[in-house]
């Protein structure tokens, strides 16, 4: 009797899961789901996929050696300069409060001129923008910049962004040009 | 003829894929170069500005070549200085 109860469950069980299966796969072939970027997700869409992303990160780049020497402002400049030509129309630059890139992507990118450092671990801090950089982030709008540079230019930008914030209009201006009067960082 | 299409066929992607490792180099940006607004610099306050920031030392690095070309009476005065020393220990050397 009880055998006979439990396979009856277990058929439910199944029975349950495959509709479920060919319901979710009707879904994606519906055509129903709406992909504009202008069409936000619910909150708990939000939520999962937020909390997938920073776990995800977080896992990956926890053993990145981050460079000691991130304050040298031979970095800075480097950095600033790549900065300005790669990240600068999604991230802003001092003095700017949006881009149609800012506007129009989905999820909105961070606006790393505001940004401040607020993360109890530096270290963390270092070794998430660096995996970020370098690794992208999926259907997010934020390319992986690895191929076609390598780590030390990476760890440039990395430490550009950590002093951006702070920086004026035009610091921003000296320490992001590449024109023929800088001092050769290019 | 099979030959050159076959050929054609094996170059291009070459072609593109060394187009696309040069895409990001720091020399294609030079084309649009902008140069430091160093004549800002003059405007801030110095005392201020704690010069062994790396953000100072950065800008400074920078705008090294600049300020010196906006200076060329300090370099005169230097070199001034080296001749009327020169002369000074000229006119020393008749007394």
């Amino acid at each position: 009797m009880k055998f006979i109860k439990q396979t009856s469950y277990f058929k439910h069980l199944i029975i349950t899961l495959v509709t479920l299966f060919i319901t979710a796969i009707a879904f994606l072939y519906s055509g129903l789901y709406s992909m504009g970027a202008d069409d936000p997700h619910y909150d708990v869409t939000t939520w999962a996929l937020e909390t997938l992303r920073e776990s995800s990160i977080a896992r990956a780049s926890g053993d990145i050696q981050v460079p000691t020497d991130l304050n040298e402002p031979k970095r800075l400049l480097k950095g600033g300069a790549d900065y300005n030509d790669m990240c600068a129309g999604c991230h802003l630059k001092p003095g700017t409060n949006e881009t149609d890139f800012t506007l129009g992507l989905y999820p909105s990118p961070p606006a790393l001129t505001k940004l401040t450092f607020n993360m109890s671990d530096e270290t963390a801090y270092y070794q998430r923008n660096f995996w970020i950089i370098k690794h992208g982030i999926k259907a997010s709008g934020m390319p992986a910049w690895a191929p076609g540079h390598d780590d030390e230019r990476i760890w440039n930008m990395v430490a550009f962004i950590k002093r951006l914030p702070e920086l004026t209009e035009e610091q921003y201006q000296v320490i992001t040009a590449r024109g023929k009067s800088s001092s050769g960082h290019h | 003829m099979n030959k050159k299409f076959y050929m054609s066929l094996i170059a291009l992607p070459l072609v593109f894929s060394v187009m696309t490792v040069q895409a990001h180099s720091e020399a294609e940006h030079m084309e649009n170069a902008e140069d430091p607004n160093c004549e800002a610099m003059k405007g801030m306050d110095h005392s201020k500005m704690n010069m062994s920031d790396p953000v100072m030392v950065a800008m400074m690095e920078q705008c090294k070549d600049k300020m010196n070309d906006h200076h060329p009476e300090n370099n005169k005065s230097d070199s001034h200085g080296d001749e009327g020393k020169k002369k000074h220990s000229d006119q020393d050397d008749h007394h």
